[in-house]
Protein backbone atom coordinates (compact mmCIF):
# COMPACT_ATOMS: atom_id res chain seq x y z
CA UNK A 1 0.00 0.00 0.00
CA UNK A 2 2.68 2.36 0.65
CA UNK A 3 4.71 1.46 -2.20
CA UNK A 4 1.85 2.19 -3.98
CA UNK A 5 1.20 5.57 -2.70
CA UNK A 6 5.37 5.87 -3.03
CA UNK A 7 5.12 5.57 -6.53
CA UNK A 8 1.97 7.44 -7.58
CA UNK A 9 3.99 10.76 -5.02
CA UNK A 10 7.24 9.86 -7.28
CA UNK A 11 4.63 10.45 -10.61
CA UNK A 12 3.21 13.71 -9.80
CA UNK A 13 6.99 15.29 -8.99
CA UNK A 14 8.51 13.31 -12.02
CA UNK A 15 5.29 14.47 -14.23
CA UNK A 16 6.19 18.04 -14.88
CA UNK A 17 9.51 17.19 -14.48
CA UNK A 18 9.50 15.04 -17.64
CA UNK A 19 7.51 17.17 -19.41
CA UNK A 20 9.37 20.22 -19.24
CA UNK A 21 12.31 18.33 -19.65
CA UNK A 22 10.85 17.12 -23.55
CA UNK A 23 9.73 20.17 -24.20
CA UNK A 24 13.47 21.51 -23.92
CA UNK A 25 14.69 18.44 -25.99
CA UNK A 26 12.20 18.87 -28.71
CA UNK A 27 13.33 22.35 -29.11
CA UNK A 28 16.65 21.72 -29.03
CA UNK A 29 16.57 18.31 -31.59
CA UNK A 30 14.89 21.41 -34.32
CA UNK A 31 18.00 23.43 -33.67
CA UNK A 32 20.12 20.32 -34.02
CA UNK A 33 18.56 18.51 -36.64
CA UNK A 34 16.06 21.29 -38.70
CA UNK A 35 17.69 23.32 -41.90
CA UNK A 36 18.72 26.39 -41.99
CA UNK A 37 16.63 29.68 -43.12
CA UNK A 38 17.16 32.96 -42.99
CA UNK A 39 14.52 36.21 -42.69
CA UNK A 40 14.48 39.72 -42.40
CA UNK A 41 12.59 41.31 -40.00
CA UNK A 42 11.33 45.05 -38.25
CA UNK A 43 10.07 45.41 -34.98
CA UNK A 44 10.01 46.24 -31.32
CA UNK A 45 10.58 45.86 -27.55
CA UNK A 46 7.73 44.79 -25.27
CA UNK A 47 8.29 42.81 -21.64
CA UNK A 48 7.17 39.46 -20.38
CA UNK A 49 6.64 38.83 -16.87
CA UNK A 50 7.88 35.65 -16.76
CA UNK A 51 10.53 35.70 -19.32
CA UNK A 52 11.86 39.14 -19.30
CA UNK A 53 11.89 41.60 -22.30
CA UNK A 54 11.86 40.41 -26.22
CA UNK A 55 11.70 41.84 -29.33
CA UNK A 56 8.10 41.30 -30.84
CA UNK A 57 8.87 42.01 -34.67
CA UNK A 58 7.00 41.20 -38.21
CA UNK A 59 9.02 38.87 -40.21
CA UNK A 60 9.43 39.58 -43.82
CA UNK A 61 9.05 35.95 -45.97
CA UNK A 62 9.08 37.61 -49.01
CA UNK A 63 6.49 35.28 -50.16
CA UNK A 64 5.05 35.28 -54.07
CA UNK A 65 1.34 35.50 -52.72
CA UNK A 66 -0.58 36.83 -49.91
CA UNK A 67 -1.41 35.43 -46.49
CA UNK A 68 -5.45 34.53 -46.31
CA UNK A 69 -7.32 32.67 -43.32
CA UNK A 70 -9.19 30.32 -44.15
CA UNK A 71 -13.25 30.65 -43.26
CA UNK A 72 -14.43 30.59 -39.60
CA UNK A 73 -13.90 27.26 -37.76
CA UNK A 74 -12.50 25.21 -40.26
CA UNK A 75 -8.72 24.43 -40.07
CA UNK A 76 -6.64 27.40 -39.63
CA UNK A 77 -3.10 26.14 -40.04
CA UNK A 78 -1.84 27.54 -42.96
CA UNK A 79 1.72 26.22 -44.36
CA UNK A 80 4.09 28.70 -46.12
CA UNK A 81 6.24 26.54 -48.27
CA UNK A 82 10.48 27.92 -47.89
CA UNK A 83 11.88 25.71 -50.43
CA UNK A 84 12.71 25.79 -53.49
CA UNK A 85 10.51 29.29 -53.58
CA UNK A 86 8.48 30.89 -50.74
CA UNK A 87 4.36 30.93 -51.51
CA UNK A 88 1.32 30.26 -48.87
CA UNK A 89 -0.31 27.05 -49.45
CA UNK A 90 -3.46 25.28 -47.51
CA UNK A 91 -3.06 21.77 -48.22
CA UNK A 92 0.09 19.59 -48.70
CA UNK A 93 1.78 20.37 -51.99
CA UNK A 94 4.79 17.92 -52.89
CA UNK A 95 6.68 20.13 -55.12
CA UNK A 96 7.84 21.89 -51.45
CA UNK A 97 10.86 20.97 -49.95
CA UNK A 98 10.62 22.85 -46.81
CA UNK A 99 8.12 24.61 -44.97
CA UNK A 100 6.92 26.32 -42.07
CA UNK A 101 3.35 25.65 -40.08
CA UNK A 102 1.25 28.74 -38.90
CA UNK A 103 -1.67 30.89 -39.00
CA UNK A 104 -3.02 34.07 -40.89
CA UNK A 105 -3.35 36.91 -38.72
CA UNK A 106 -4.40 40.95 -39.80
CA UNK A 107 -1.15 41.45 -39.31
CA UNK A 108 0.38 38.54 -40.91
CA UNK A 109 2.06 35.27 -40.85
CA UNK A 110 2.13 34.26 -37.53
CA UNK A 111 4.42 30.66 -36.74
CA UNK A 112 5.06 30.97 -32.99
CA UNK A 113 8.76 33.02 -34.15
CA UNK A 114 7.54 36.22 -33.55
CA UNK A 115 9.87 37.07 -30.23
CA UNK A 116 13.59 36.99 -29.44
CA UNK A 117 14.38 37.58 -25.94
CA UNK A 118 16.94 39.74 -24.92
CA UNK A 119 18.92 40.40 -21.95
CA UNK A 120 17.42 43.36 -20.15
CA UNK A 121 21.02 45.42 -21.06
CA UNK A 122 20.93 45.32 -23.99
CA UNK A 123 17.17 46.16 -25.04
CA UNK A 124 17.01 49.18 -25.99
CA UNK A 125 19.85 49.19 -28.33
CA UNK A 126 18.69 46.01 -29.84
CA UNK A 127 15.00 47.35 -29.91
CA UNK A 128 16.63 50.24 -31.90
CA UNK A 129 18.45 48.08 -34.40
CA UNK A 130 15.93 45.84 -35.18
CA UNK A 131 13.75 49.02 -35.61
CA UNK A 132 15.55 49.95 -38.54
CA UNK A 133 15.17 47.11 -40.65
CA UNK A 134 18.90 45.39 -39.95
CA UNK A 135 17.74 42.55 -37.77
CA UNK A 136 17.46 39.06 -39.78
CA UNK A 137 16.86 35.72 -37.78
CA UNK A 138 18.41 32.49 -38.05
CA UNK A 139 15.34 29.88 -37.74
CA UNK A 140 15.72 25.73 -37.38
CA UNK A 141 12.75 24.58 -39.21
CA UNK A 142 12.34 20.40 -39.27
CA UNK A 143 10.57 18.29 -41.79
CA UNK A 144 6.91 18.23 -40.06
CA UNK A 145 6.80 22.30 -40.48
CA UNK A 146 8.06 23.74 -36.71
CA UNK A 147 10.49 26.33 -36.60
CA UNK A 148 12.60 27.70 -33.56
CA UNK A 149 14.55 30.54 -33.61
CA UNK A 150 18.10 29.48 -33.46
CA UNK A 151 19.64 33.41 -33.69
CA UNK A 152 19.35 36.99 -34.49
CA UNK A 153 21.85 38.82 -36.76
CA UNK A 154 21.93 42.53 -36.67
CA UNK A 155 24.02 43.68 -40.35
CA UNK A 156 24.84 40.01 -40.98
CA UNK A 157 26.65 40.02 -37.29
CA UNK A 158 25.46 37.90 -34.30
CA UNK A 159 23.90 40.30 -32.33
CA UNK A 160 25.99 40.37 -29.40
CA UNK A 161 28.32 42.04 -31.49
CA UNK A 162 26.64 44.72 -32.22
CA UNK A 163 25.85 45.40 -28.52
CA UNK A 164 28.41 47.28 -26.18
CA UNK B 1 -4.59 29.31 22.30
CA UNK B 2 -4.63 31.84 24.63
CA UNK B 3 -8.27 33.11 23.40
CA UNK B 4 -9.42 29.23 24.31
CA UNK B 5 -7.97 29.62 27.54
CA UNK B 6 -10.01 32.58 28.51
CA UNK B 7 -13.22 31.03 26.69
CA UNK B 8 -12.53 28.09 28.18
CA UNK B 9 -12.28 30.16 31.87
CA UNK B 10 -15.42 32.10 30.98
CA UNK B 11 -17.37 28.91 29.85
CA UNK B 12 -16.55 26.97 33.64
CA UNK B 13 -17.61 29.91 35.89
CA UNK B 14 -20.82 30.06 33.94
CA UNK B 15 -20.99 26.02 34.49
CA UNK B 16 -20.98 25.37 30.95
CA UNK B 17 -18.22 22.94 31.13
CA UNK B 18 -16.84 21.37 34.56
CA UNK B 19 -13.14 21.88 35.43
CA UNK B 20 -11.89 18.64 34.44
CA UNK B 21 -13.39 18.93 30.83
CA UNK B 22 -11.84 22.44 30.85
CA UNK B 23 -8.21 20.87 31.62
CA UNK B 24 -9.08 17.92 28.99
CA UNK B 25 -10.03 20.59 26.19
CA UNK B 26 -6.96 22.06 26.91
CA UNK B 27 -4.26 19.30 26.77
CA UNK B 28 -6.19 18.19 23.99
CA UNK B 29 -5.17 21.51 22.73
CA UNK B 30 -2.03 21.51 23.76
CA UNK B 31 -1.24 18.36 22.12
CA UNK B 32 -2.88 18.46 18.42
CA UNK B 33 -2.68 22.63 18.14
CA UNK B 34 0.57 23.76 20.27
CA UNK B 35 2.73 23.32 17.56
CA UNK B 36 0.75 24.83 15.33
CA UNK B 37 2.69 28.22 14.74
CA UNK B 38 0.59 29.87 12.24
CA UNK B 39 2.36 33.28 11.77
CA UNK B 40 5.75 30.69 11.60
CA UNK B 41 3.76 28.89 8.36
CA UNK B 42 2.34 32.18 7.20
CA UNK B 43 6.41 33.62 7.36
CA UNK B 44 7.67 30.82 5.50
CA UNK B 45 5.28 30.40 2.75
CA UNK B 46 5.82 34.31 2.17
CA UNK B 47 9.10 33.62 1.94
CA UNK B 48 8.71 30.90 -0.83
CA UNK B 49 6.96 32.82 -2.75
CA UNK B 50 9.30 35.68 -2.31
CA UNK B 51 12.11 33.39 -2.95
CA UNK B 52 10.42 32.32 -6.51
CA UNK B 53 9.68 35.59 -7.88
CA UNK B 54 12.66 36.28 -7.61
CA UNK B 55 13.95 33.48 -9.10
CA UNK B 56 11.56 34.20 -11.85
CA UNK B 57 13.22 37.53 -11.97
CA UNK B 58 16.44 36.60 -12.06
CA UNK B 59 15.49 34.54 -14.91
CA UNK B 60 13.55 37.44 -16.90
CA UNK B 61 16.80 39.45 -16.50
CA UNK B 62 18.14 36.97 -19.12
CA UNK B 63 21.76 36.76 -18.26
CA UNK B 64 23.29 36.50 -21.80
CA UNK B 65 27.08 35.52 -20.14
CA UNK B 66 25.79 32.39 -18.35
CA UNK B 67 25.80 29.59 -21.20
CA UNK B 68 22.44 27.91 -22.04
CA UNK B 69 23.49 24.77 -20.95
CA UNK B 70 24.11 26.16 -17.39
CA UNK B 71 20.79 27.75 -16.54
CA UNK B 72 19.04 24.70 -18.38
CA UNK B 73 21.27 22.38 -16.26
CA UNK B 74 20.66 24.52 -13.04
CA UNK B 75 17.11 24.61 -13.71
CA UNK B 76 16.21 21.08 -13.47
CA UNK B 77 18.56 19.76 -11.15
CA UNK B 78 16.80 22.67 -9.22
CA UNK B 79 13.11 21.02 -9.98
CA UNK B 80 15.04 17.70 -8.93
CA UNK B 81 16.02 18.49 -5.65
CA UNK B 82 12.90 20.42 -4.81
CA UNK B 83 11.39 16.78 -5.96
CA UNK B 84 13.39 14.92 -3.90
CA UNK B 85 12.74 16.92 -1.14
CA UNK B 86 9.09 16.81 -1.32
CA UNK B 87 9.50 13.23 -1.61
CA UNK B 88 11.21 12.83 1.38
CA UNK B 89 9.39 15.24 3.63
CA UNK B 90 6.09 13.18 2.58
CA UNK B 91 7.79 9.89 3.74
CA UNK B 92 9.18 11.25 7.16
CA UNK B 93 6.72 13.88 8.09
CA UNK B 94 3.82 14.17 6.21
CA UNK B 95 2.05 16.90 8.10
CA UNK B 96 4.80 19.63 8.55
CA UNK B 97 5.11 22.90 7.24
CA UNK B 98 8.48 22.24 5.39
CA UNK B 99 6.01 20.09 3.05
CA UNK B 100 4.04 22.82 1.48
CA UNK B 101 7.12 24.85 1.82
CA UNK B 102 8.96 22.52 -0.78
CA UNK B 103 5.41 22.34 -2.60
CA UNK B 104 5.25 25.94 -3.16
CA UNK B 105 9.09 26.19 -4.21
CA UNK B 106 8.45 23.12 -7.06
CA UNK B 107 4.91 25.00 -8.17
CA UNK B 108 6.76 28.05 -8.92
CA UNK B 109 10.39 26.77 -10.11
CA UNK B 110 7.90 24.95 -12.67
CA UNK B 111 6.71 27.94 -13.54
CA UNK B 112 10.08 29.50 -13.44
CA UNK B 113 11.27 27.26 -16.22
CA UNK B 114 8.26 27.40 -18.20
CA UNK B 115 10.06 30.88 -18.33
CA UNK B 116 13.12 29.85 -18.96
CA UNK B 117 12.52 27.50 -21.65
CA UNK B 118 10.44 30.05 -23.44
CA UNK B 119 12.93 32.50 -23.41
CA UNK B 120 16.22 30.25 -24.45
CA UNK B 121 14.04 28.92 -27.36
CA UNK B 122 12.42 32.42 -27.98
CA UNK B 123 9.27 30.67 -28.12
CA UNK B 124 6.05 32.55 -29.05
CA UNK B 125 3.33 30.83 -27.02
CA UNK B 126 1.26 33.35 -24.55
CA UNK B 127 1.27 34.02 -21.13
CA UNK B 128 -1.99 32.05 -20.86
CA UNK B 129 -0.72 29.15 -22.51
CA UNK B 130 2.44 29.22 -20.55
CA UNK B 131 -0.60 28.95 -17.10
CA UNK B 132 -2.44 26.46 -18.80
CA UNK B 133 1.01 23.99 -19.40
CA UNK B 134 1.57 25.19 -15.80
CA UNK B 135 -1.65 24.19 -14.07
CA UNK B 136 -1.68 20.97 -16.29
CA UNK B 137 1.85 19.51 -15.16
CA UNK B 138 1.89 20.45 -11.26
CA UNK B 139 -2.13 19.73 -10.69
CA UNK B 140 -1.20 15.86 -9.23
CA UNK B 141 1.85 17.17 -7.13
CA UNK B 142 -0.71 20.24 -5.78
CA UNK B 143 -3.24 17.73 -4.07
CA UNK B 144 -0.75 16.63 -1.45
CA UNK B 145 -0.30 20.03 -0.03
CA UNK B 146 -1.84 19.95 3.46
CA UNK B 147 -2.26 23.85 3.31
CA UNK B 148 -4.32 26.33 1.27
CA UNK B 149 -1.41 28.59 -0.54
CA UNK B 150 -0.57 25.65 -3.05
CA UNK B 151 -3.83 24.99 -4.25
CA UNK B 152 -5.03 28.55 -4.10
CA UNK B 153 -1.69 29.59 -6.00
CA UNK B 154 -2.60 26.33 -8.25
CA UNK B 155 -6.39 27.52 -8.75
CA UNK B 156 -5.91 31.35 -9.37
CA UNK B 157 -3.45 30.78 -11.71
CA UNK B 158 -5.29 27.95 -13.49
CA UNK B 159 -8.67 29.79 -13.65
CA UNK B 160 -6.73 32.50 -15.45
CA UNK B 161 -4.71 30.32 -17.81
CA UNK B 162 -7.85 28.57 -18.42
CA UNK B 163 -10.25 31.24 -19.12
CA UNK B 164 -8.07 33.38 -21.00
CA UNK B 165 -6.64 30.73 -23.03
CA UNK B 166 -10.79 29.73 -23.95
CA UNK B 167 -11.49 33.52 -25.17
CA UNK B 168 -8.75 33.35 -27.24
CA UNK B 169 -9.71 29.99 -28.56
CA UNK B 170 -13.26 31.32 -29.38
CA UNK B 171 -11.74 34.33 -31.15
CA UNK B 172 -9.43 32.39 -33.39
CA UNK B 173 -12.03 29.47 -33.84
CA UNK B 174 -14.52 31.99 -34.70
CA UNK B 175 -12.29 34.03 -36.98
CA UNK B 176 -12.65 37.10 -34.60
CA UNK B 177 -9.83 39.60 -35.27
CA UNK B 178 -8.96 41.04 -31.59
CA UNK B 179 -8.49 44.70 -31.63
CA UNK B 180 -8.57 47.27 -28.59
CA UNK B 181 -12.22 47.80 -29.03
CA UNK B 182 -12.95 44.16 -28.11
CA UNK B 183 -12.10 44.97 -24.37
CA UNK B 184 -15.80 44.96 -23.48
CA UNK B 185 -16.59 42.05 -24.51
CA UNK B 186 -13.14 40.41 -23.08
CA UNK B 187 -13.56 41.66 -20.07
CA UNK B 188 -17.48 40.73 -20.10
CA UNK B 189 -16.51 37.00 -20.94
CA UNK B 190 -13.89 36.81 -18.13
CA UNK B 191 -16.09 38.26 -15.44
CA UNK B 192 -18.76 35.90 -16.50
CA UNK B 193 -16.67 32.59 -17.31
CA UNK B 194 -14.97 32.40 -13.78
CA UNK B 195 -17.68 32.29 -11.80
CA UNK B 196 -19.29 29.75 -13.68
CA UNK B 197 -15.84 27.49 -14.10
CA UNK B 198 -14.82 27.91 -10.60
CA UNK B 199 -18.18 26.86 -9.54
CA UNK B 200 -18.01 24.02 -12.07
CA UNK B 201 -14.83 22.75 -10.84
CA UNK B 202 -15.53 23.22 -7.06
CA UNK B 203 -18.17 20.86 -7.31
CA UNK B 204 -16.18 18.46 -9.24
CA UNK B 205 -13.24 19.15 -6.74
CA UNK B 206 -15.85 18.50 -3.43
CA UNK B 207 -17.30 15.32 -5.40
CA UNK B 208 -13.61 13.46 -5.63
CA UNK B 209 -12.42 14.93 -2.18
CA UNK B 210 -10.41 17.30 -2.81
CA UNK B 211 -11.16 19.61 -0.14
CA UNK B 212 -8.44 22.35 0.23
CA UNK B 213 -9.20 22.69 -3.79
CA UNK B 214 -12.86 23.12 -3.23
CA UNK B 215 -12.33 25.40 -0.78
CA UNK B 216 -10.14 28.01 -2.73
CA UNK B 217 -12.48 27.17 -6.05
CA UNK B 218 -15.25 28.33 -4.04
CA UNK B 219 -13.32 31.36 -2.67
CA UNK B 220 -12.87 32.09 -6.12
CA UNK B 221 -16.86 31.57 -7.04
CA UNK B 222 -17.73 34.11 -4.42
CA UNK B 223 -15.14 36.88 -5.52
CA UNK B 224 -15.84 36.49 -9.15
CA UNK B 225 -19.48 36.55 -8.64
CA UNK B 226 -19.41 39.63 -6.69
CA UNK B 227 -17.17 41.21 -9.05
CA UNK B 228 -19.49 39.92 -12.38
CA UNK B 229 -22.63 41.53 -10.77
CA UNK B 230 -20.72 44.89 -9.54
CA UNK B 231 -19.38 45.15 -13.30
CA UNK B 232 -22.73 44.38 -14.55
CA UNK B 233 -24.25 47.20 -12.38
CA UNK B 234 -21.71 49.87 -13.01
CA UNK B 235 -21.67 48.66 -16.85
CA UNK B 236 -25.78 49.53 -16.54
CA UNK B 237 -25.20 52.63 -14.72
CA UNK B 238 -22.73 54.33 -17.29
CA UNK B 239 -23.29 52.65 -20.31
CA UNK B 240 -19.64 53.49 -21.75
CA UNK B 241 -19.20 54.76 -25.37
CA UNK B 242 -21.36 53.13 -28.22
CA UNK B 243 -22.07 50.17 -26.77
CA UNK B 244 -25.69 49.47 -26.63
CA UNK B 245 -25.43 50.08 -30.09
CA UNK B 246 -23.03 47.51 -30.66
CA UNK B 247 -24.35 44.95 -27.90
CA UNK B 248 -22.89 44.48 -24.42
CA UNK B 249 -21.65 40.94 -25.36
CA UNK B 250 -21.28 39.47 -28.93
CA UNK B 251 -23.86 36.65 -28.61
CA UNK B 252 -21.04 33.63 -31.00
CA UNK B 253 -18.96 34.72 -28.10
CA UNK B 254 -21.38 33.65 -25.71
CA UNK B 255 -20.76 29.72 -26.70
CA UNK B 256 -18.48 28.64 -23.81
CA UNK B 257 -20.49 30.44 -21.11
CA UNK B 258 -24.16 28.61 -22.78
CA UNK B 259 -21.79 25.07 -22.11
CA UNK B 260 -20.50 25.86 -18.57
CA UNK B 261 -23.93 27.22 -17.37
CA UNK B 262 -25.13 23.55 -19.08
CA UNK B 263 -22.33 22.06 -17.03
CA UNK B 264 -23.28 23.81 -13.77
CA UNK B 265 -26.50 23.41 -14.00
CA UNK B 266 -26.43 19.85 -14.97
CA UNK B 267 -24.30 19.48 -11.81
CA UNK B 268 -26.58 21.14 -9.59
CA UNK B 269 -29.35 19.26 -10.88
CA UNK B 270 -27.49 16.15 -10.26
CA UNK B 271 -26.44 17.34 -6.57
CA UNK B 272 -28.58 14.76 -3.91
CA UNK B 273 -27.02 16.96 -0.86
CA UNK B 274 -29.52 19.70 -2.69
CA UNK B 275 -33.01 19.86 -1.99
CA UNK B 276 -35.50 20.89 -4.52
CA UNK B 277 -35.70 24.10 -3.21
CA UNK B 278 -32.04 24.81 -3.27
CA UNK B 279 -31.53 23.09 -6.89
CA UNK B 280 -34.56 25.77 -8.12
CA UNK B 281 -33.23 29.12 -6.33
CA UNK B 282 -29.67 28.36 -8.03
CA UNK B 283 -30.59 26.83 -11.37
CA UNK B 284 -32.92 30.25 -11.38
CA UNK B 285 -30.05 32.71 -10.36
CA UNK B 286 -27.93 31.68 -13.50
CA UNK B 287 -30.77 32.07 -15.30
CA UNK B 288 -31.43 35.68 -14.22
CA UNK B 289 -27.04 36.25 -14.50
CA UNK B 290 -27.26 35.05 -17.94
CA UNK B 291 -30.04 37.18 -19.12
CA UNK B 292 -28.33 40.00 -17.00
CA UNK B 293 -25.38 40.26 -19.85
CA UNK B 294 -27.72 39.60 -22.67
CA UNK B 295 -29.12 43.12 -22.25
CA UNK B 296 -30.24 43.62 -25.70
CA UNK B 297 -33.09 41.49 -24.70
CA UNK B 298 -34.07 43.78 -21.97
CA UNK B 299 -33.40 47.40 -23.58
CA UNK B 300 -33.48 49.30 -26.01
CA UNK B 301 -31.07 52.72 -26.93
CA UNK B 302 -33.78 54.96 -25.38
CA UNK B 303 -34.23 53.23 -21.91
CA UNK B 304 -31.15 52.06 -20.85
CA UNK B 305 -31.88 53.43 -17.70
CA UNK B 306 -34.15 51.77 -16.08
CA UNK B 307 -34.52 49.93 -12.78
CA UNK B 308 -34.42 46.71 -14.80
CA UNK B 309 -30.23 46.05 -14.05
CA UNK B 310 -30.69 46.43 -10.59
CA UNK B 311 -33.30 44.56 -9.54
CA UNK B 312 -31.87 41.46 -11.50
CA UNK B 313 -29.24 41.95 -9.65
CA UNK B 314 -30.97 42.00 -6.62
CA UNK B 315 -33.12 39.44 -7.26
CA UNK B 316 -29.99 36.84 -8.12
CA UNK B 317 -28.70 38.06 -4.73
CA UNK B 318 -31.62 36.97 -3.05
CA UNK B 319 -32.10 33.89 -4.85
CA UNK B 320 -28.61 33.26 -3.66
CA UNK B 321 -28.94 34.14 -0.45
CA UNK B 322 -31.79 31.56 0.37
CA UNK B 323 -29.41 29.21 -1.19
CA UNK B 324 -27.16 29.87 1.51
CA UNK B 325 -29.83 29.85 4.28
CA UNK B 326 -30.80 26.78 3.33
CA UNK B 327 -27.34 25.41 3.60
CA UNK B 328 -26.96 27.08 6.58
CA UNK B 329 -23.47 28.66 5.72
CA UNK B 330 -24.37 31.99 7.92
CA UNK B 331 -21.34 34.42 7.64
CA UNK B 332 -21.81 34.40 3.44
CA UNK B 333 -26.07 34.96 4.45
CA UNK B 334 -24.96 37.75 6.07
CA UNK B 335 -22.60 39.24 3.32
CA UNK B 336 -25.40 38.60 0.65
CA UNK B 337 -27.76 40.26 2.54
CA UNK B 338 -26.05 43.22 3.42
CA UNK B 339 -25.34 43.80 -0.11
CA UNK B 340 -28.97 43.46 -1.08
CA UNK B 341 -29.82 46.19 1.62
CA UNK B 342 -26.76 48.37 0.20
CA UNK B 343 -27.89 47.60 -3.31
CA UNK B 344 -31.77 48.67 -2.23
CA UNK B 345 -29.81 52.03 -0.68
CA UNK B 346 -28.09 52.80 -4.12
CA UNK B 347 -31.71 52.48 -6.29
CA UNK B 348 -33.60 54.88 -3.40
CA UNK B 349 -30.66 57.67 -3.98
CA UNK B 350 -30.76 57.07 -7.46
CA UNK B 351 -34.46 57.57 -7.43
CA UNK B 352 -34.40 60.98 -5.42
CA UNK B 353 -31.67 61.55 -6.32
CA UNK B 354 -32.16 65.54 -6.08
CA UNK B 355 -34.07 65.21 -3.16
CA UNK B 356 -31.06 63.91 -1.21
CA UNK B 357 -28.95 66.91 -1.98
CA UNK B 358 -31.50 68.62 0.15
CA UNK B 359 -31.32 68.90 4.01
CA UNK B 360 -34.87 66.86 4.43
CA UNK B 361 -33.31 64.24 1.71
CA UNK B 362 -30.46 64.15 3.80
CA UNK B 363 -32.05 63.37 6.93
CA UNK B 364 -34.16 60.48 5.83
CA UNK B 365 -31.57 59.14 3.40
CA UNK B 366 -29.96 58.90 6.97
CA UNK B 367 -32.59 57.36 9.19
CA UNK B 368 -33.13 54.75 6.05
CA UNK B 369 -29.65 53.74 6.51
CA UNK B 370 -29.89 53.60 9.98
CA UNK B 371 -33.44 51.81 9.68
CA UNK B 372 -31.98 49.56 6.99
CA UNK B 373 -29.00 48.64 8.89
CA UNK B 374 -31.06 47.86 12.04
CA UNK B 375 -33.64 46.27 10.36
CA UNK B 376 -30.95 43.80 8.89
CA UNK B 377 -29.10 43.14 12.19
CA UNK B 378 -32.35 42.20 13.99
CA UNK B 379 -33.94 39.75 11.09
CA UNK B 380 -30.88 38.04 9.49
CA UNK B 381 -31.11 35.53 12.32
CA UNK B 382 -34.64 34.89 12.19
CA UNK B 383 -34.43 34.88 8.29
CA UNK B 384 -31.97 32.79 8.37
CA UNK B 385 -33.68 29.87 10.31
CA UNK B 386 -36.76 30.47 8.46
CA UNK B 387 -35.10 29.89 4.99
CA UNK B 388 -33.06 26.94 6.94
CA UNK B 389 -36.97 25.49 7.59
CA UNK B 390 -37.97 25.58 4.13
CA UNK B 391 -35.74 22.71 2.46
Amino acid sequence: MKSHTSIRLLSAIALPIIVLLGLMLYKQSIINTGQSVTVDIVGFDPRDLLSGHYLRYNIDYNSRNQCTPPPPSSQQTVRLCLEPERYFFNHPAAQCHLYVEGVCSKTGFKAGIERFYIPEHAASQLDRLVRDARGTLQLRVNAQGKAVIETLFIDGEPWQDKVQ
Amino acid sequence: MMKIDKKLLTWQENALISASQRQAILQYEAQYSGNNHWFLMGFLLLGTVITGIGIISLIAANWDAIPVWVKLSTDFMGLSLVGAGIFYVQQHQPNSVWKDVLLVSFQLLCLASIGLISQIYHSGGMWYHALLLWSVITFPIMLYAQRHLASFLWSSLFLLGFTWSLIAFQYQWLAIETNLWDFENKLSLLLIITPLLSATLGYLAKHYQYDALARNLYAWFIISAFSCLVFADIFYWFPFSDWQDKQFINSILFLSVYFLAALLSGIIILKHTYGRLSKTVLLLALTLLLLLYHPQLWFSTENIHTLIAPILIISILILYALHLGITQQQFLFNVVTFLIGLRFLIIYFDVIGSLAETGVGLILSGLLIIAVSYTWYRARRPLQNWIGSLK
